[in-house]
């Protein structure tokens, strides 16, 4: 059992259920003994007018005043009874008619109360006395019948016991209510933190209960610290490449000296080890700018973006191609927000048009296919393609098929670095609708889904 | 007190002959348990299930009779609509003999 609710709604029926037991002991105990102290009192009353009426008649025989006897006394089994034990003779009340009460004889001054079974089901509270009036001694017993007593006292029970379970029920609902106000809150967050996911906002709001603000804030400072950090090691690696800048240079120029074109070997050696340090600090520092706008959250919306990449992408061709007819892209993708850094994809998607566009006639295809978490990306032009032995060499590492057109060799790495940050393949191919070069690149955002399961 | 003695002697004796009088409704009681413990009639608390199972109501008098040699039950009820109901039971055999309302 691990909701909070749940948790709540166990606690406050148990408290309730235990209140109302203790309640319902205590207040039907208290009714029971007040109804049977005044049942009690009433009949020590009635025994006092009893023992009045008591008289030493003829032949020595104690009998009663007809006269002072009440008449409830007189009405068969009407639950008021009373039976005088003496020793020559018992007396007893109309009401009991052909029945008797369980008495035994008393010691003068002795008082006892007990139950006892009656006539017609009744129950009956029995208090008797030993006495002695006019040197006779005799035991005085009195009865009452208590089922009025206990009927209302079950209608009391009956009562209670609605009455507990309509609080009950009332509490339940209430609680049940305020709990749900409370979690509200906790709502808000959830969809907070899948909007920070997506990028959408930079931190939680701390318009929060008290309870969870201190969670909310602990989350805002990891997150500051981790932008923080993000960008100290951002600024780290653009500094160091501005430092590098210039003793590169300087060997560049070094290269380019009369003396050293005495020795081409040498010369040619220096090009090509300053190109590629040259080519690795573009990298790392592109490689930098990829990781993110400093939001952890990841959003890449083809909808939105691709027009105007590929708008983008028609203009500069446009110019530059000697075609007659202007290269058109064509492109295909899905209405879906991919759980991708949308830098990312931007430098993917634009490195491999970029590329299709430098080698095609006329046109060039570009699908979009998959879910939140892959992503399957195609590129194709009408271009003259690779053979099977340049596909080869382009898919080792760094290699760049043609040293004449600057960059695009890195266009290809960049891809695969990208593709390799998300654990997808790329696949290079001939494309059999246009004929040309086919890039297929498969991603997956295993974190995103790990996290989901 | 001379005169009940003497009643009693001769319900005992000449039960068959005697006829009971309303003047002793305040002993009839007593008559009742004595013949209760003869066994020669039934229990009253017996009479009156047999008349609330003819007639609901509140039992508000009881009177034994003797009515031609017989013992007679007469029950005296209040229904809830306010009406007194007298029922006849024979005292030795329970039997319902009479059952109408008093006007």
């Amino acid at each position: 059992m691990n909701s909070v609710q749940q948790r709540l709604q166990l606690g406050l029926a148990t408290s309730v259920v235990l209140l109302m037991l203790l309640l319902w002991w205590l207040v039907s105990g208290a009714i029971k003994t007040f109804g049977e102290e005044f049942v009690q009192s009433r009949l020590e009353h009635d025994a006092d007018s009893l023992l009045s009426a008591l008289q030493v008649g003829e032949n020595n025989i104690l009998e009663l005043t007809p006269k002072r006897i009440t008449a409830i006394y007189k009405q068969p089994f009407s639950g008021h009874y009373f039976m005088v034990l003496s020793d020559n003779k018992t007396l007893y009340s109309r009401s009991l008619w052909d029945e008797s009460l369980m008495v035994s004889r008393l010691p003068k001054g002795v008082k006892r109360q007990w139950n006892v079974q009656g006539p017609m089901g009744q129950t009956l509270l029995v208090w008797a006395g030993g006495f002695q009036k006019q040197g006779h001694r005799f035991t005085l017993a009195v009865a009452e019948d208590l089922t009025p007593l206990s009927k209302s006292l079950v209608r009391f029970n009956w009562y209670f016991a609605g009455l507990s379970l309509l609080t009950l029920f009332i509490l339940l609902g209430v609680q049940h209510y305020v709990v749900r106000r409370s979690f509200r809150p906790l709502e808000q967050i959830l969809h907070e933190v899948k909007n920070l996911q997506q990028g959408a906002v930079g931190e939680l709001s701390e318009e929060v209960p008290a309870e969870v603000r201190p969670l909310v804030r602990e989350v805002n400072h990891l997150l500051h610290l981790l932008s923080e950090r993000l960008q100290r090691s951002r600024n780290a690696l653009g500094n160091l490449a501005h430092a590098l800048k210039g003793p590169l240079s300087l060997l560049t120029q070094i290269g380019q000296q009369e003396n050293i074109h005495a020795f081409p070997d040498l010369s040619a050696n220096l090009k090509q080890q300053t190109d590629s340090i040259q080519q690795l600090m573009d990298r790392e520092l592109k490689r930098a700018r990829l990781m993110g706008q400093g939001a952890p959250g990841v959003r890449f919306a083809p909808q939105e973006e691709m027009p105007v990449l590929v708008d983008l992408l028609q203009r500069m061709f446009a110019t530059t191609n000697k075609q007659e007819t202007p290269l058109k892209i064509h492109w295909q993708a899905p209405d879906v927000i991919f759980i991708f850094d949308r830098d990312d994809m931007l430098e993917l998607i634009g490195n491999l048009l970029d590329n299709a566009c430098k080698w095609a006639k006329h046109q060039v295809c570009c699908e979009l296919q998959g879910d939140e978490h892959r992503l399957q990306l195609v590129v194709e032009d009408d271009g003259p393609g690779c053979s099977d032995e340049e596909m080869k060499q382009l898919t080792a590492r760094g290699v760049r098929l043609d040293e004449a057109a600057p960059g695009h060799g890195l266009g290809l790495a960049i891809v695969r670095d990208v593709a390799e940050i998300y654990g997808g393949k790329l696949t290079l191919g001939r494309s059999s609708t246009l004929g040309g070069l086919r890039v297929s690149v498969s991603l997956e955002n295993r974190v995103c889904v790990s996290k989901e399961i | 007190m001379k005169r009940l003695s003497i009643v009693l002697l001769l319900v005992l004796g000449l039960s068959s002959l005697f006829v009971l009088t309303p003047g002793l409704s305040d002993e009839d009681h007593q008559q009742a348990r004595h013949l209760k413990e003869l066994g020669e009639i039934l229990p009253l608390e017996q009479i009156i299930k047999a008349a609330k199972a003819k007639q609901s109501g509140r039992v508000i008098e009881i009177e034994l009779e003797n009515k031609d040699g017989r013992y007679l039950y007469e029950v005296e009820l209040l229904n809830a609509r306010g009406e007194v109901w007298e029922l006849y039971f024979d005292a030795t055999t329970g039997q319902l003999i009479k059952h109408e309302r008093e006007d």
